[in-house]
């Protein structure tokens, strides 16, 4: 019994149940961005583990089939590009200034705060690429040397608080524009903020669909060359 | 046509990581791959029907995709506990910051050109 748990047919299976109960939910809760399945999944997937005794390097290893699917979809992600291009269209300069100053600003607060803060080296490397979307982050971390665990999980609190507090905020800000808004949650919240502008309009999607994938190439590009110059004056 | 398409990403992935291991970039290979996809798709008509069904199944499960990495932060987590609200209070205050300026700034920006 304890050696068919401890297979990859039991972590698979174990992964599988618990992701299609967080869609359930999300999809019930009409896309609440604290019913996403990552949390919503989270607590039963890790109490399972742990009754099971399966640590966390053995449960990557027997979920290999599921997480190699990663790399591939970040290839994938030119396809929401591609169909964004004509968004883009006249307004080109504006898209290319807000996304290059907002990945910068994205990038750059949260390691300053979080150095400001004594977090080691490690985990800095790891929250750098937290408004990106996740195959991307974990792509950049694996480069940087950061904990791949932690950027996803700075990746999803990112993407879900940031998908809660953004609308509220530029309301207040007296900022209505469809495109304004959709640009910033997707460029802040990654998909989860892109799934939350799609709720206000088609246009604040298509806005958000394009900051995604913007913000993630611009962060992909520059963090890489970027990172052996900001390491050395943050210790 | 779902095995088409995963070949094609799997090619675009492959040729990009050649690259950046060739060139020794910086940049992860899948981000190259990504590029080359994209380019793929706005030169040939046959590359974007072939690659739709895949593309379509790798984004709508993405969080399944990383839900195994992202179990790490719990099951890992006293490896972080000591710096957690060093984390918490930077993402928390940095999203907030990113918000409000880009939001204003790309509000101002788009103004300025309907302006001119």
């Amino acid at each position: 019994m304890i050696k068919l748990i401890q297979t990859p047919l039991f972590s698979i299976l174990l992964t599988l149940v618990c992701y299609r109960l967080g869609e359930w939910v999300y999809a019930k809760s009409r896309r609440f961005p604290l019913c996403h399945p990552f949390i919503i999944a989270l607590p039963p997937l890790t109490w399972g583990l742990m009754q099971a005794a399966i640590d966390f390097e053995t449960y990557l290893a027997h979920t290999t089939a599921i997480h190699f699917w990663l790399g591939p979809a970040t290839v994938a992600l030119a396809w929401p590009l591609y169909r964004q291009l004509n968004t883009i269209g006249a307004h080109w300069h504006s898209i290319a200034a807000a996304t290059l100053l907002g990945a910068l600003i994205a990038m750059f607060t949260t390691v300053g705060v979080a150095a400001l803060l004594n977090a080691p080296t490690e985990v800095l490397g790891s929250l750098a690429p937290k408004s990106i979307t996740t195959p991307i982050a974990i792509e950049i971390v694996k480069h940087s040397g950061g904990y791949i665990a932690l950027a996803a999980g700075a990746v999803a609190f990112t993407g879900i608080f940031g998908a809660v507090v953004a609308p509220p905020i530029m309301t207040l800000l007296g900022i209505h524009d469809p495109r304004v808004r959709g640009f910033t949650l997707g460029l802040v919240a990654h998909a989860i903020g892109t799934a939350r502008a799609f709720e206000e309009s088609e246009q604040a999607g298509a806005f958000a669909s394009l900051a995604l994938s913007l913000t993630g190439i611009t962060t992909a590009l520059l963090l890489p060359w970027l990172w052996p110059m900001i390491k050395p004056v943050l210790n | 046509m779902l095995i088409n398409g995963l070949i094609i990403i799997l090619l675009c992935q492959f040729v990009g990581e050649l690259l950046a291991y060739g060139l020794g970039l910086p940049i992860p290979g899948t981000i190259i791959g990504m590029v080359l996809l994209l380019l793929g798709l706005m030169l040939s008509q046959p590359c974007r029907q072939q690659v739709e069904p895949a593309v379509s199944v790798l984004i709508r499960h993405l969080t399944l995709l990383f839900f195994p990495i992202g179990a790490g932060l719990v099951l890992e987590w006293p490896t972080f506990a000591q710096h957690g609200s060093a984390i918490i209070i930077a993402l928390t205050l940095c999203t907030l910051a990113t918000i409000v300026i880009v939001a204003v700034g790309f509000n101002r920006l788009l103004n300025l050109r309907q302006h001119d």
